[in-house]
């Protein structure tokens, strides 16, 4: 080869090298684990994980949301996209072994007995094995929990189609006083699979008991010390094989590391009390406990690997957003739902509460009363969705039409479609919203719900005092923007709310 | 054909050369990538290059916000270099949410000028303080972005502790109940409780202004008791100097209470009301829930389901020509001496009810009962639920006082 194309050569093959290196690379973004945007962006689910190696699935702190954090779509969660990444994950070879944390409803109502009964049932059809307490789950009262515990045994729970209830775990808690009631959490479980014995506790921090006391549960029941009862549970779960020792720790995220410290027994804490999207710090390492933490609302739940070598135990974990790119509905799941919408409607419940006074005990007129004088507010109001607020929850919004389950008994969704409700606090006012046929003249978001209800101004108004009438209706904007509007667009229902653009969209005339 | 075979030979290892080394750098480099990188601000491979400088701090903290309040800082970018600086904000992945705005003034900035970059900021989530950062894309090779930080607490105008909805649980019939609570701000160093207000006049208020000492007990509650002054002034002290978590500035302490003789039997929902001078028509509401009852409840059983709340145990659907007979553990609560138990009525009267104590049962301070409920066969059809629900009235005798108990049962026979 002449040495001028042996020259030539070399020169290109530096070239190369150079445009290699030097070629415009992608910035760098947000590091893993940091604030990496949602959907569409999200890295491939459990990629380069084994099938054959042991994982375990945890949820936990789902504080009601039974769909995806609030009632926006884009939202990430809810109990259907979790048993699609269920399926997903069995469809890949998995058999995951799933468990909660517990913390499953947000209020102790009447309704939010019903919905932590489906979500245990709805657990149930994921094939759960064990469910632990939440503060949120005891404040539901004592006697409810005992109704919803196993009393019976039953074979493998991890076992696929298996649908039965699954247990109740809780090492440190005592119901009535008594250690010998039906029904009453178990203190551990263990689970063979493959070559793991998973043996299995949780417990509930007593420093949460604060939900107790509010709930007016807590001379029901009693928590001990964690340290005091997790010695026994942990010999008592060595003893009969346990490989791999498991604790779900409903406590502060402090508390669960410290627990972690003082047993290092435990392969695994999975631990409530962390961020809502816990992104960081994320699992995090004590001696050789690892400890993870699962986030709120049902948002994420934490996918937990153990190579399928008993003498070893390396562990992965992959914290996966339950987002709408990745993962769909599962029949299974709207059926659930369909069913707790109409228990809600059997029930009465939303008719049936207590309500609540109005100040001064004002009644709510409804918005076409309103609409006999104020005849342009009325025409804005009624081309607004504010006006077919109770038939979208009929219908669902554009898009969601094809699966959508009516929730027109349901007190959670009625607070902000109808007039006359506390919307933070899902309360019904005395003359409020109670249900079609006896409150007809409050469906929608009416005009009271902003300006408060109109009896006394109309009587004002009839008796000539306008002043004071007028003032009985006044709503500044500012009062709007600072805590009307948002009482029902909060981040949960309306993330991308905005006063400024919103606003424009109603502004009415107060008088015609 | 031997010099092709040199040419294609040499033409796989440029490329390979040139995947290779591209391949090493992105593997230094990348992490995780935005998704739109096409028209952002990119440095040039030579110079002259810009040169992005933060004229001041690139944080601010925003202090007390309150929940609703929008604000805004405007930080500076100058750039010192020899080329136009070309910025970009607000592209996907530049903000940690979706709440904070990096607003540019212009974005191209000559050699020498400077530019304000507005970072805007509404509390529209109840929580203690946040955090975030908005970064800004250059194309300043040493600069690529330029992270913009914001922190602050958000303070409540009025805050209820222990919670703006309480329940005292079940409660005996001649109980008397004082419920303490408080009403605070984080924004206002005073205000005035103009008037409280409770619709159905059934509850007993009182109430008077925090002292400081109160206000700090107060700020330190969840770490250190009312009594233990020493570590109160440690947790404030400490939460003081954080500057990370709103205080307590003012605020007043109220006692409702509760007689359970002004109660109808079963539950119970009040609701108070707290107008002040924080704001023109300022109120804040606390709801107070119970359930005046003879401290029972009824355990699990087949076919039954018990609502403490309510006090209604319901019984399900079944045939009014076989009746139904029901077997359900029932615990007494806060026993403080053995006692008995009978029936005082029931409706409808056809409703059967019997007791036999459990002496086995291990409680010390519960007493458990098997109640045989029987609906004989061949009573009249009957819808019991919902707005409509029978009743049984029992009492419990030994103790100083005869307790009475009463219970609602909902069931369909047909």
């Amino acid at each position: 080869m002449p040495r001028w194309a042996t020259s030539l050569l070399v020169a290109l093959a530096v070239a190369a090298v150079l445009a290699g290196w030097f070629w415009p690379l992608p910035e760098s973004g947000p590091e893993p684990g940091g604030d990496r945007p949602l959907g569409g962006t999200e890295p491939p689910l459990l990629e380069n994980w084994s099938p054959g190696d042991l994982t375990l699935v945890f949820s936990g702190q789902q504080h009601g949301y039974l769909e995806p954090c609030g009632c926006s779509e884009t939202q990430s969660g809810g109990f259907s996209r979790r048993a699609d990444l269920l399926r997903q994950m069995d469809r890949r070879g998995f058999h995951p072994i799933a468990f909660d944390l517990g913390g499953m409803v947000q209020r102790r109502r009447e309704q939010s007995r019903l919905k932590y009964q489906t979500m245990l049932a709805a657990l149930g059809e994921m094939s759960y094995s064990a469910v632990g307490v939440g503060p949120e789950d005891l404040a539901l009262g004592a006697a409810f929990l005992l109704s919803q515990g196993q009393t019976e045994d039953r074979d493998s729970p991890g076992s696929p189609g298996g649908s039965t209830r699954p247990y109740l775990l809780a090492a440190n808690l005592q119901l009535f006083d008594s250690d010998d009631l039906p029904g009453a959490p178990v203190a551990s479980r263990l689970i063979a699979s493959g070559d793991h014995t998973i043996g299995v506790t949780a417990i509930l921090d007593p420093r949460l008991s604060g939900a107790l006391e509010a709930a007016g549960v807590l001379s029901d029941v009693t928590i001990r010390p964690p340290e005091d009862v997790l010695p026994g549970v942990l010999d008592s779960l060595a003893r009969d094989g346990a490989t791999i020792l498991v604790l779900l720790s409903h406590a502060r995220i402090d508390t669960s590391l410290e627990l972690a410290r003082r047993f290092p027994r435990l392969n695994l804490v999975v631990s409530a009390g962390g961020p809502e999207d816990p992104l960081t710090d994320n699992p995090r390492q004590v001696g050789t406990t690892t400890v993870v933490t699962v986030g709120q609302k049902g948002k994420y739940v934490g996918v937990v690997g153990f190579n399928n070598h008993p003498q070893s135990t390396r562990v992965r974990f992959e914290l996966v957003n339950l987002d709408n790119q990745r993962f769909t509905d599962h029949p299974k799941m709207t059926e659930a739902m369909r069913t707790y919408q109409k228990t809600l409607e059997q029930l009465d419940l939303a008719a049936s509460m207590l309500p609540i006074a109005t100040s001064g005990n004002r009644k709510f007129i409804g918005s076409a009363r309103c609409g006999e004088c104020h005849t342009k507010a009325l025409s804005k109001w009624r081309d607004t969705p504010h006006a077919s607020a109770f038939e979208s929850l009929s219908t669902g919004r554009d898009g969601q039409e094809h699966n959508w389950v009516p929730r027109t008994f349901d007190a959670e969704c009625l607070s902000c479609h109808v007039t006359g409700w506390e919307p933070q606090k899902v309360l019904r006012f005395k003359s409020g919203y109670v249900d079609r046929q006896a409150s007809s003249h409050l469906l929608g978001n009416g005009c009271e719900n902003c300006h408060g209800p109109g009896s006394r101004h109309v009587e004002l108004v009839e008796a000539g005092q306008v002043e004071p009438s007028l003032a009985e209706v006044r709503v500044t904007l500012e009062q709007a923007r600072r805590k009307i509007c948002i009482s029902c667009h909060d981040l949960d229902n309306s993330p991308t709310f905005d006063f400024d653009t919103y606003w424009p969209q109603i502004a009415h005339p107060g008088r015609d | 054909m031997r010099i092709a075979a040199v040419i294609l030979t040499f033409l796989a290892a440029t490329g390979g050369l040139f995947y290779g080394a591209k391949a090493w750098r992105e593997s230094t480099n990348v992490t995780v990538r935005p998704d739109d990188q096409s028209s952002l601000p990119t440095p040039t491979r030579n110079g002259p290059h810009p040169k992005a400088v933060l004229v001041g701090s690139g944080e601010f903290d925003f202090g007390i916000m309150e929940q609703g309040q929008e604000s805004e800082h405007v930080f500076l970018i100058r750039n010192d270099g020899e080329a136009p600086l070309q910025l970009a904000a607000n592209y996907k992945g530049a903000n940690t949410c979706e709440c904070t705005v990096g607003k540019l003034a212009r974005d191209v900035i000559p050699p020498g000028e400077t530019v304000e970059v507005t970072v805007a900021w509404g509390v529209k989530k109840p929580a203690i303080g946040f955090a975030h950062s908005a970064r800004i894309r250059t194309n300043d090779p040493e600069h690529i972005t330029i992270p913009l930080l914001i922190k602050g607490v958000i303070g409540r105008r009025a805050v209820i502790k222990p919670a703006e909805n309480w329940s005292v649980g079940q409660i005996g019939t001649n109980a008397t109940v004082d419920v303490n609570l408080t009403l605070h701000s984080e924004i206002a160093d005073q205000f005035k409780l103009l008037r409280i207000e409770n619709p159905t006049g059934k509850l007993v208020i009182k109430s008077r202004p925090m002292n400081e000492d109160e206000l700090e007990a107060l700020a330190a509650a969840n770490s250190a008791s009312p009594d233990d002054k020493e570590k109160i002034a440690k947790v404030t002290a400490r939460l003081k100097a954080g500057n990370n978590r709103p205080l307590p500035k003012s605020g007043y302490k109220i006692t409702a209470t509760v007689d359970a003789t002004k109660l109808a039997d079963g539950p119970f929902l009040e609701t108070l009301t707290f107008y002040t001078d924080l704001a023109e028509d300022h109120s804040i509401s606390f709801h107070l829930s119970g359930s005046r009852s003879g401290l029972l409840e009824f355990m699990k059983a087949a076919g039954v389901e018990w609502n403490s709340d309510r006090l209604l145990l319901r019984l399900g659907t079944f045939s009014a020509a076989k009746g139904k007979s029901f077997r359900i553990p029932m615990l007494v609560k806060n026993v403080s001496n053995d006692g008995k138990i009978r029936v005082r009525a029931t409706r409808p009267k056809f409703l059967s009810v019997e007791f036999e104590r459990d002496l086995d049962f291990p409680a010390k301070k519960n007493r458990r009962y098997w109640m045989t409920l029987t609906i004989p066969k061949g009573e009249p059809p009957v819808t019991l639920i919902n707005r409509q629900k029978g009743e049984v009235v029992i009492e419990f005798v030994g103790e100083k006082k005869k307790r009475l108990m009463r219970f609602f049962v909902g069931f369909v026979s047909r």
